[in-house]
């Protein structure tokens, strides 16, 4: 469904990325992993529009990607959390939610303003999608609270939950349990399992985290200094020499098998 | 448990109780404190000046974005009231959405740049548009009758004239209490939303289908509209306007009153406006120093209460509050965390330090 062709983005002659290639299956969880600075976080915010790369094509379902804005891409159905959450902090938890369901409503101001029909119907829906995810993340509870005042944990919930109301295709997931408790970490894993049945998408997973990565992921795409040096299942990463070189360091690599 | 429907509405309860009552209370004001001129005067001054400080409100503390020349929209509106009262002759409602649509469309061309400057540049044009509009009013005299002023002529709604202080202060109330709930159920809408998302994260908004140099512009017009609107009860309410009525220290007494009243908050604008108002009504008697007041009175709230007047029982609550337990993260605090997990990746659940360091 999404599909990078020799990619290749720098910034001011670094080279962030370089000639990456890879595609993303759908339905599938798909991890990318690599070393702080391998470019990782710079894929995904080109895949979300924040960076248009010098040279290659993204497209997905067939639409050229990079023809579109940060702001178009979510209409195609691809939604992102933040690796520092990026919330709306004056916002409520549930209206945090709900502005993830808000480009699917054609309301305008005007619609809204007088409360017509379909700005109700809306309102409706977008409270009723974001109680259901709530409900999903264990997050009812503090559904009223106010975003900016919750615990980082909680925080980066909020951030994945506004991006799955949005009923996406493809999920992009930066680093959902960078700094959250172990307890979380866990707990996050599956709740990421269930996420491609569930929600009818696929999950592309950036973290550093080997426990979620290799637990959850059905495809593993290692990069570092902006190319891709591996791609695989998670059991053939794990014993791939260059990964261990690269990433996963002696030590890791004979734990991990 | 359970998730009810009626939690989620229970944040907002209190600001809404809030506005209910002052409602009641401004509706009845003239049967309590007597419906004498001076009276009638401050309480309708208090309304119109409510509508200002709410419009400017939603740029500053809704939107995030500065405008230090409001009072350049309120004699927009002011002059065409005039303009429609003199030689239009429009109904009633018909002139209000002129002031409205005429200053929205000077919000639009202002607001056409926010996209692309960033704050600072942003009130830089605001300012000035403030410094330049009593310096338009003076020379356009074929509108605005230049420095000697406008006289409106008398409201007329119907067959009834608005030449009583009373009918006047609810001429005005019904007006100001239409535009506020429309303002109320703008900001509870997705609307609403995508101006604080804009203002809060302008990243997360974009990746949520915000567009964030539109909502900006949308925005800018929105105050703007019904900041014109507030202009043409306050043409009828003065009944004259000189182009020395809209100088720019109205425009930051009306951004002091925003703070003051609290930032993103409505019923703190309309007590802000109450503040404003009261000293601009006593610097009859202490002069010069109203401003000094004013600036005061800023500083005082932002070192003691930097969320305004509004946020005063917020903050009380919270410190009543505080001494109660937390809310539990999901996988926390649970005995043996992830034994399933781990056995699946085959490696301690602490072992990762040492991959993403590598």
């Amino acid at each position: 469904m999404l599909e990078l062709d020799g990619i290749s983005l720098s910034f001011g002659g670094v080279e962030a990325v370089d000639n990456l290639s890879f595609e993303i299956p759908d339905g599938q969880i798909t991890a990318l992993i690599g070393p702080n600075g391998a470019g990782k976080t710079s894929i995904l915010n080109i895949i979300s529009r924040f960076y248009t790369p010098q040279h290659g094509t993204v497209t997905f379902d067939g639409h050229d990607l990079l023809k579109l804005g940060p702001s178009q891409i979510i209409d195609l159905g691809i939604a992102r959390s933040f690796q520092n959450v990026a919330l709306f902090k004056e916002l409520s938890v549930v209206d945090n939610l709900k502005v993830g369901t808000d480009h699917r409503s054609k309301a305008g101001l005007f619609s809204n303003m007088f409360r017509l029909p379909r700005a109700g119907k809306h309102e409706r829906e977008a409270r009723e999608e974001a109680e259901s995810v709530l409900g999903f993340l264990d997050l009812e509870s503090i559904a009223t609270k106010r975003a900016g005042d919750l615990s980082f944990g909680h925080q980066k919930l909020v951030d994945l939950g506004r991006a799955l109301v949005s009923h996406p295709k493809l999920l992009l997931l930066d680093e959902p349990a960078a700094g959250t408790s172990e307890g979380l970490k866990v707990w996050l894993a599956e709740k990421i399992k269930e996420i491609p049945e569930k929600f009818g998408c696929a999950v592309l997973l950036i973290d550093h985290n080997m426990v979620l990565v290799l637990g959850v992921s059905e495809k593993v795409i290692v990069v570092d200094f902006g190319s891709k040096i591996a791609q695989g299942a998670p059991e053939e990463i794990r014993r791939d020499p260059v990964v261990i070189g690269a990433y996963l360091g002696e030590e890791s690599a004979t734990e991990l098998n | 448990m359970a998730f009810k429907l009626s939690q989620l509405r229970k944040g907002r309860r209190g600001s809404q109780i809030g506005l209910v009552v002052g409602a009641f209370a401004f509706a009845l004001a003239p049967a309590v404190v007597g419906a004498n001129v001076t009276t009638m005067g401050i309480l309708t001054q208090t309304i119109i000046y409510s509508l200002v400080v709410v419009s400017l409100n939603l740029l500053v503390g809704f939107g995030g974005l500065v405008s230090i020349g409001h009072a350049g929209f309120l004699a927009i509106g002011a002059y065409a009231a005039g303009y429609s009262a003199n030689h239009l002759h429009l109904a009633l409602p018909l002139e209000l959405l002129m002031a409205g649509v005429l200053a929205g469309i000077v919000g639009l061309v202002m607001g056409l740049p926010s996209g692309r400057l960033s704050g600072n540049y942003l009130v830089i044009i605001t300012l000035g548009f403030g410094l330049a509009v009593p310096q338009i009013a003076l020379q356009a005299t074929d509108i605005t009758n230049g420095f000697t002023g406008l006289t409106i002529a008398n409201t007329q709604i119907g067959p009834i004239l608005m030449n009583s202080p009373k009918a006047m202060y609810y001429f005005c109330f019904v007006v100001v209490a239409i535009s506020l709930v429309l303002i109320l159920l703008v900001l509870a809408s997705k609307s609403g939303r995508a101006i604080m998302a804009v203002r809060d994260s302008e990243a997360a908004a974009a990746a949520m289908g915000i567009h964030v140099a539109r909502t900006k512009v949308i925005l800018f017009t929105f105050s703007a509209f019904f900041c014109g609107i507030a202009g043409d009860l306050f043409g009828h309410f003065e009944g004259l306007v000189t182009a020395g009525d809209f100088t720019l220290s109205l425009s930051l007494f009306f951004l002091a009153a925003v703070i003051v009243g609290g930032l993103g908050s409505v019923g703190g604008s309309i007590l802000g406006a109450l503040v404003l108002v009261y000293v601009q009504t006593r610097s009859a008697s202490i002069g010069v120093y109203s401003e000094f007041i004013i600036g005061g009175a800023v500083v005082v709230v932002l070192l003691t209460f930097p969320g305004g007047i509004a946020s005063i029982p917020t903050v009380v609550a919270r410190w009543l509050r505080s001494t109660r337990g937390t809310v539990r993260v999901p996988g926390e605090g649970e005995s043996n965390p992830g034994d399933a997990l781990t056995a699946q990746a085959g490696i301690g659940v602490g072992d990762h330090q040492g991959a993403s360091d590598a």
